[in-house]
């Protein structure tokens, strides 16, 4: 069955609103439209009506985080040597760093440096003298009263050079005395052998 | 009133004299108008101009008549179109392409009526009185006439039997295509179309007397 066939359909009423509906569409109305329209034409759209730049960006910047994220993990090891102190902390100022000449060293050449330091210097105590002095000798000088056996003619025995504190304290001493040429020789073995260490006053 | 020697037209036959005559409306454009929208999704701006040129009036006395407002009439207009134009790419020719229209209105219409509530509002509707400028005052007063009688008629009309009149009348929709429309089943829609036109044809015919129109349900 067609429409016109299901009801009876009165084309008067349909004639009559022809002829009084007769508006046109407003002027700007028409130009809003035909610019979007023309303003679509321009604007391309991509995958899922996105803006068509949207995934090519989308794309260059994974590659980009990627590629970031790769060199990153894959960096090789290439972290400066530092040098340790004798206590175990781990400096990487220039002067620590740094060795008697001035140049880089590694941890190991470090500890090394300071052994032959103290073998040197343990190298020098002769057992021909006592340092058991009691009072003023021959020199004229006083000596530390204690001193052990086999100690030679250094100002700061054995146990005074066991650690970079107690070095320290002799030499003061030896300050104290007026054995500035002990005290001298005494300071430079400390810094040699303890480059780290910084003498406090 | 008698015809004119000059030419000019003849005032228009009395309703009740009028015949029933079969409706013919604009079916064949409907598969060349689906053609263009595809071309327009393809990217050729022409093709949808075409549309809308085709289109465009009628849309517009579709809402201008259906909101009853002007002002919200000529908002859902530019809404309507920019839905169509910012879905091209998502056209398929699923339903003919007036079917595809009117829907996109009808539905951004009842969207504008739920934020708004103030559509149907027939003091805001002022229609457009100068008809044909080249009428001879007598013809134009009485289209001026018959048009203000027919659109207090469908202003008075239920909103449902309006739209479903509208859809017919400018839309050239048949019955399936306003049941899918609305929204409603093919019954409903005659229903709602039948009754329309009854109610009109009354308000029409009736006589006009000196008072304000007595329109009868």
């Amino acid at each position: 069955m067609t429409d016109q066939q299901d009801f009876a359909f009165d084309a008067a009423v349909s004639s009559a609103y022809r002829s009084s509906a007769t508006e046109k569409v407003p002027a700007h109305l028409d130009r809003l439209v035909l610019a979007e329209v023309r303003r679509s034409a321009t604007r391309k759209t991509g995958v899922l009506g996105l803006p068509a730049w949207l995934v090519p960006a989308a794309v260059a910047a994974v590659a980009a985080l990627s590629l970031t994220l790769n060199l990153e993990f894959n960096r090789p090891d290439d972290t400066p040597a530092v040098q340790y102190q004798a206590g175990g902390e781990n400096r990487s100022t220039p002067e620590t760093t740094a060795g008697p000449a001035g140049n880089l060293e590694t941890a190991a050449e470090a500890t090394g440096r300071r052994l032959r330091a103290l073998d040197d210097a343990v190298s020098g105590l002769a057992p021909a003298n006592n340092s058991d002095y009691t009072g003023i000798g021959d020199t004229g000088q006083s000596v530390p009263a204690a001193a052990d056996a086999g100690a030679s003619d250094r100002a700061c025995n054995s146990g005074e050079t066991a650690s970079a504190e107690m070095w320290w304290a002799c030499i003061q001493a030896l300050e104290r005395n007026g054995q500035a040429d002990d005290a001298t020789a005494e300071l430079e073995l400390l810094q040699t052998a303890f480059p780290e260490y910084r003498l406090t006053r | 009133m008698m015809g004119r020697p000059d030419g000019l037209p003849a005032p228009a036959v009395p309703l009740s004299q009028s015949p029933v005559v079969p409706y013919s409306g604009r079916m064949n454009e409907t598969t060349e108008d689906t053609a263009l929208m595809l071309r327009y999704r393809d990217g050729d701006v022409q093709a949808f101009e075409v549309l809308y040129w085709r289109h465009n009036a009628a849309l517009y006395r579709y809402l201008l008549r259906l909101c009853m407002n002007r002002d919200a009439a000529e908002d859902i207009y530019q809404e309507v179109w920019k839905k169509l134009i910012a879905s091209r790419g998502r056209y398929q020719a699923t339903a003919k392409f007036n079917t595809f229209l009117y829907r996109v209105a009808h539905n951004t219409f009842i969207d504008h009526a739920r934020r708004n509530k103030r559509y149907s509002s027939a003091e805001a509707y002022d229609p457009d009185i100068n008809i044909h400028g080249a009428d001879e005052p007598d013809i134009a007063a009485e289209k001026i006439l018959l048009r203000r009688r027919l659109d207090q008629a469908l202003a008075r009309l239920p909103d449902e039997q309006r739209d479903a009149f509208l859809l017919h009348e400018e839309g050239g929709l048949g019955l399936d295509a306003i049941a899918l429309v609305t929204g409603v089943t093919r019954e409903t829609a005659k229903s709602r179309l039948r009754y329309a036109n009854k109610k009109l044809k009354t308000a029409l015919t009736e006589p006009v007397g000196p008072g304000p129109d007595s329109e009868q349900a």
